[in-house]
């Protein structure tokens, strides 16, 4: 933040409001109304789609090995089961039918373009889950599940994940396609992780709550499947290297840098870097107003990076260190760049539906440069949480829901703070991401 | 690594929902999230009985206690703590209904008190109770339905009508309040089963 622009404008707010210049953007007291017909096409223009440029591929083989263990699963359950509680009975054959549309639904997206890769690789594994869990909970219900087999199977994937975790080491050869490789194993790990731990204990009578006992057998089913997918990317990525070097020590040394880049520009920031219990800190009034949502909403994402990132360092997620550091300071920079907006009145509520197009438009073309900032595949992360607010606006004008309403002013106006927030986010990514890749090399130097 | 827009989404839903029973409750919907002051009762005995002809345990107030109207609404619950209270309440010729009558006559009002409630639960499903909750001047038991055991033959339609009382460890002379609620899932939090014939928690 330029604090001196901070103090012009600041004397612009207090003493030059009936001049034109200033006055032109205050905000009015009569609120726009927007056609609904308008919003609703507008949403309906769609969402910028993200690159794919995750380094490593993902075969067919990996996907078809879920669906397999699925459809197994779930031929070992009947299509009617038979069960004296009939509201049992009756809840296995809904989620054996849920799960067997799934299967043919997600047979039919195979080809889509729009499907990544690996959201096809997560779904596939979650089907997986569920079908186990409807196995379980049929199993247990018919006496033909003992409770030591789950503590088992649980045991052994401990002992699996011990040895995946043995000797790793965050080999790579380009430390950025590393770093985003290395924090997707470690998400993978995390799945794995939550199989270890049940929400509740199988019961030592499985029949007394028999979707407790499949809730159990799910979460370890999809840990065995994440460990799966964490074992065969892995080893695809170490294939396809051309020389290896461990990125141990590297990736903690790149986030301190990162992290000492953060607390020079949070310590710039620190005024506005507020509680959602206190008054937004401008001269302008922005009550109640979309500025007000966008002010807050971007502070709001300061605090969640920041906790992201911390819980990274303490997990020991090293990768993960690297890239929640690098959102942290994106979202800072996004901040900055919204108080300016604020103060400086480049924003203002929109008072025409063009307004919120444009500001959609600006996200947009935003997006399209972040993703071309390299190395795309960091810049692909942390420009996902500028994509995730672009959806947000399109979510707010029905762009994704054939089902719902006509969007009201309070949509539009809501659209248009996610889109206003998503191009500031956008825009600061390039920039992030330079610094990641600098802070990369200096640590592999 | 962390979804971001499903994280976010998580998080909406948590503090739009962060009191477990808000809002999905069979009747008397618990909508209020409890009140700081508000202590967990303990050492209390309880009785369960399950009438499967769809009739009421008991009856109270006007009611005749001979009629049968299967859409009435059965739900209701007091607080017992006086000998004079008893007097509203009539015992039907009802499965357990006799149980239920010793349970609550055999207590000392001057020393305990009686929370007595009766509720439509479907018949393959359950009560729990949440907990027994007071303030200096009310007191309040939460339940929820969870399904019964795979073995238990049961039709998927059918509802029994459930009477519940809980004999609570103190008298109630200073009770002016009392209330009760139902949610239709018990989630993952920790619950008292109510086993048929009684026991004490």
């Amino acid at each position: 933040m330029n604090q001196s622009r901070r103090e012009v404008l600041g004397v612009c707010g207090a003493a030059l409001t009936a001049l034109a210049g200033c006055s032109a953007l205050d905000l009015g007291d009569d609120d726009p109304t927007y056609d609904a017909g308008r919003l609703r096409s507008l949403g309906e223009k769609g969402i910028p789609r993200a690159p794919t440029d995750f380094p490593v591929s993902v075969p067919d083989s990996m996907v078809g090995r879920h669906r397999e263990r699925t459809r197994t699963l779930l031929q070992r359950v009947p299509e009617q089961p038979s069960v004296p509680n009939q509201a049992v009975g009756r809840q296995l054959q809904e989620d054996r039918e849920a799960i067997r549309r799934r299967l043919e639904r997600d047979g039919e997206r195979e080809d889509a373009p729009a499907y990544d890769p690996l959201a096809r690789l997560g779904d596939a594994r979650r089907l997986r889950g569920d079908a186990a869990a409807v196995d379980a909970a049929y199993r247990a219900a018919t006496d033909d599940l003992n409770p030591e087999t789950v503590t088992e199977r649980r045991f052994q994937l401990r002992l699996d994940l011990q040895q995946f975790e043995r000797g790793w080491t965050y080999r790579g050869d380009d430390p950025a396609a590393a770093v985003v490789v290395h924090r997707r194993l470690e998400t993978l790990r995390r799945e794995v992780r939550r199989g270890l731990f049940p929400e509740r204990l199988v019961p030592a009578e499985p029949k007394t709550d028999v979707f407790a006992v499949g809730e159990a057998v799910r979460r370890i089913e999809v840990g065995r499947a994440a460990l799966q997918d964490a074992s065969g990317l892995r080893a695809r990525y170490r294939d396809g290297l051309s020389k290896q070097r461990e990125f141990w020590t590297a990736f903690s040394v790149a986030t301190n840098q990162l992290r000492r880049r953060s607390t020079a520009l949070r310590r710039n920031l620190h005024e506005f870097i507020r509680r959602p219990s206190q008054n937004p800190p401008f001269e302008r009034s922005v009550d109640g107003t979309p500025l007000e949502r966008i002010y807050r909403d971007a502070v709001s994402e300061v605090f969640h990076t920041r906790d992201d990132a911390r819980r990274a360092r303490h997990r020991g997620a090293r990768a993960d260190a690297v890239v929640t550091q690098g959102l942290t300071l994106a979202s800072l920079r996004t901040l900055d760049a919204v108080v300016a907006a604020i103060e400086d009145r480049q924003v203002s509520v929109p008072s025409s539906v063009d307004e919120i197009a444009a500001a959609r438009q600006a996200a947009a073309d935003a997006l399209d440069a972040a993703w071309s900032a390299t190395p795309t595949a960091l810049a692909s992360v942390i420009a996902r949480p500028a994509h995730a607010l672009f959806e947000r606006g399109v979510d707010r004008l029905g762009g994704r829901d054939s089902r719902a309403g006509s969007p009201s002013t309070t949509d539009g106006q809501a659209a248009f703070v996610h889109f206003f927030h998503a191009a500031r986010y956008a825009e600061a990514v390039p920039q992030t991401v330079a610094d990641g890749r600098a802070a990369l090399q200096a640590a592999t130097a | 690594m962390s979804d971001w827009s499903r994280r976010r989404a998580l998080q909406a839903v948590a503090a739009a929902g962060s009191f477990v029973l808000a809002g999905c409750g069979d009747t008397n919907g618990i909508e209020d999230a409890p009140p700081e002051n508000r202590d967990r009762v303990t050492n209390y005995e309880t009785i369960l009985v399950r009438n499967s002809d769809g009739d009421r345990v008991f009856v109270s107030g006007e009611d005749d206690p001979d009629q049968r109207d299967p859409d009435a609404d059965v739900s209701e619950y007091h607080h017992l703590n006086a000998p004079d209270d008893l007097d509203g309440i009539r015992f039907r010729d009802a499965t357990g209904a006799s149980d239920l009558q010793s349970f609550v006559t055999a207590t000392d009002l001057e020393s305990k008190s009686v929370f007595l409630t009766q509720q439509l639960v479907r018949e393959c499903y359950e009560p729990r109770l949440v907990g027994v909750f007071r303030t200096e001047d009310d007191v309040d038991a939460d339940f929820c339905v969870t399904l019964r055991p795979a073995d238990v033959e049961c039709t998927a339609g059918t509802r029994d009508v459930v009477a519940i009382a809980i004999r609570l460890p103190f008298a109630g002379d200073a009770i002016n309040s009392v209330g009760s609620g139902w949610s239709s899932d018990c989630g993952p939090f920790a619950t008292v089963p109510l086993t048929e014939g009684g026991e004490s928690a």
